[in-house]
């Protein structure tokens, strides 16, 4: 519905993170996150990941204190990222449910004139229960494997470097390069890329 | 005779029009919920059921776009009534022009647009503008609104010569110049998070560190130039290789 950016990453976790008052913690969470599905274009009949619901569901379980990890603020914001990229694909199944099943409403709405508009809200609030089911699914699997993430990082030494956020979005940034295919996209990516690294280096 | 008004109504409605989206007809009913008020008010004596199913028949475009090829529709619509000869009805018109408006659309909006303001508002933010995801929304909802409204205000006005004014404005041509665009702030913010990778005092890139960081890109690198790439798989990897490079110093 709308259209806007609402439903990306990069907004609804900052959102959803100022509801329990941690913005900066689910805009960096949101981020992360909006980088892995930059490319991912709603077009035709594709649906892709859920990455609404996960981000919101990482956002309040991690600021909400329901989920720790025994790392800094940096990292575990890095990891909650990874629960949440890994989820997203089992809430799309959901989504496409409901679209599944609002065929059911587009038949019933084109028997009549009359039918087509509650048709057409009863679609709507299928979605909205959808995302309601994806909400909660995701959250609960992102809080499960959390225990999971948990266990493994006591069996392993704990990384406590700082730079993981930058590494993550930098790999973020190297899954975007699809983009390269485009006319002139290696001369523009590698000039800039080389010109920004020199110009910072020196200043 | 639509007022501005209407119009206005129309490029509201359409808003709504992914409510029901389904797998069978895709917008289908959604754009007999956009037209229907407009709709019964010229053809009050045929909303039948065969009228119906004509404008409940299978159709899919690009949202943005998508109130102008509804007006456009409406003007066909609206001479059909008045007697005018049309070249072609208004369903005709809709199934003719959804799949290049949708492609252009697409490529355009989501393709290149989005990506770029989303962009912008991730290396912002990077530079600690936390305010950043506000202005990519209004960005984004601001250049969006005056698409849908020029749009479906020419789209009434042209008919279904609104098609040619799409041509004029290049879109696809657009699209490349801003998913251009996109990359130049890619590579400028990849170099600026290397910068920072290579500045981190915790750690020196020597080592195994150094040894896990080029494995990584190197599989990186290689999971890019295949299709199926999955952003995912990168990130879990680059996180399993930055532990294993910590657990080794």
């Amino acid at each position: 519905m709308l259209q806007s950016l609402l439903c990306r990453p990069l907004v609804c976790a900052p959102l959803a993170g100022s509801v329990v008052g941690q913005w900066t913690t689910g805009l960096a969470i949101g981020c992360l996150l909006e980088l892995v599905w930059l490319l991912r274009l709603p077009v035709g009949a594709t649906v892709a990941p859920d990455d609404t619901q996960v981000a919101i569901a990482g956002t309040l379980l991690y600021a909400g204190g329901l989920i720790s990890f025994p790392l800094p603020e940096e990292a575990a914001v890095g990891f909650v990222a990874l629960l949440c990229a890994t989820v997203a694909g089992v809430g799309r199944h959901v989504e496409i449910l409901v679209r599944q099943f609002n065929v059911r409403f587009s038949r019933r709405g084109l028997c009549s004139q009359g039918l087509a508009p509650r048709c057409h809200w009863c679609g709507a609030v299928a979605f909205v229960l959808g995302a309601w089911c994806s909400l909660l699914f995701c959250g609960l699997l992102i809080w499960l494997a959390s225990f999971g993430l948990q266990w493994l990082l006591l069996l392993f030494p704990v990384p406590t470097w700082q730079g993981l956020p930058a590494l993550l979005l930098l790999l973020a940034v190297v899954g975007l390069l699809p983009l390269l295919r485009i006319p002139h996209g290696r001369w523009l990516f590698f000039g800039s890329f080389l010109t920004t690294y020199v110009v910072a280096q020196v200043f | 005779m639509l007022s501005w008004r209407d119009l206005v109504r129309l490029a509201w409605r359409c808003l709504f029009v992914q409510m029901s989206w389904n797998f069978k007809g895709f917008q289908n009913l959604g754009r007999l919920w956009v037209l229907s008020p407009f709709l019964r008010r010229w053809h009050h004596d045929r909303m039948d059921l065969p009228f119906c199913s004509r404008y409940g028949s299978y159709f899919n475009t690009n949202v943005f776009l998508l109130p102008t090829v509804l007006a456009a529709t409406l003007a066909l619509e609206e001479k059909d009534r008045e007697g005018q000869s049309v070249p072609l009805d208004g369903v005709a018109f809709g199934q003719a022009v959804m799949a290049p408006v949708a492609a252009v659309g697409d490529a355009l909006f989501w393709g290149g647009l989005r990506p770029l303001i989303v962009l912008g508002a991730v290396v912002l933010a990077w530079f600690g503008y936390t305010w950043s995801p506000w202005l990519a929304l209004l960005l984004f909802v601001l250049l969006t609104t005056y698409v849908r409204l020029y749009g479906v205000f020419k789209g009434y006005a042209l008919g279904p010569q609104v098609v040619g004014l799409i041509q004029q404005f290049r879109l696809a041509g657009c699209a490349v110049v801003l998913k251009q665009m996109s990359l130049v702030v890619l590579g400028s913010f990849a170099a600026l998070l290397a910068d920072a990778l290579v500045a981190e005092p915790a750690v020196a890139l020597s080592g195994p560190l150094l040894v896990g960081l080029v494995a990584a890109l190197t599989l990186a690198w290689g999971l890019c130039c295949c299709r199926r790439v999955v952003a995912t798989v990168l990130l879990w990897w680059c996180a399993v290789a930055v532990a294993m490079a910590t657990a080794m110093l």
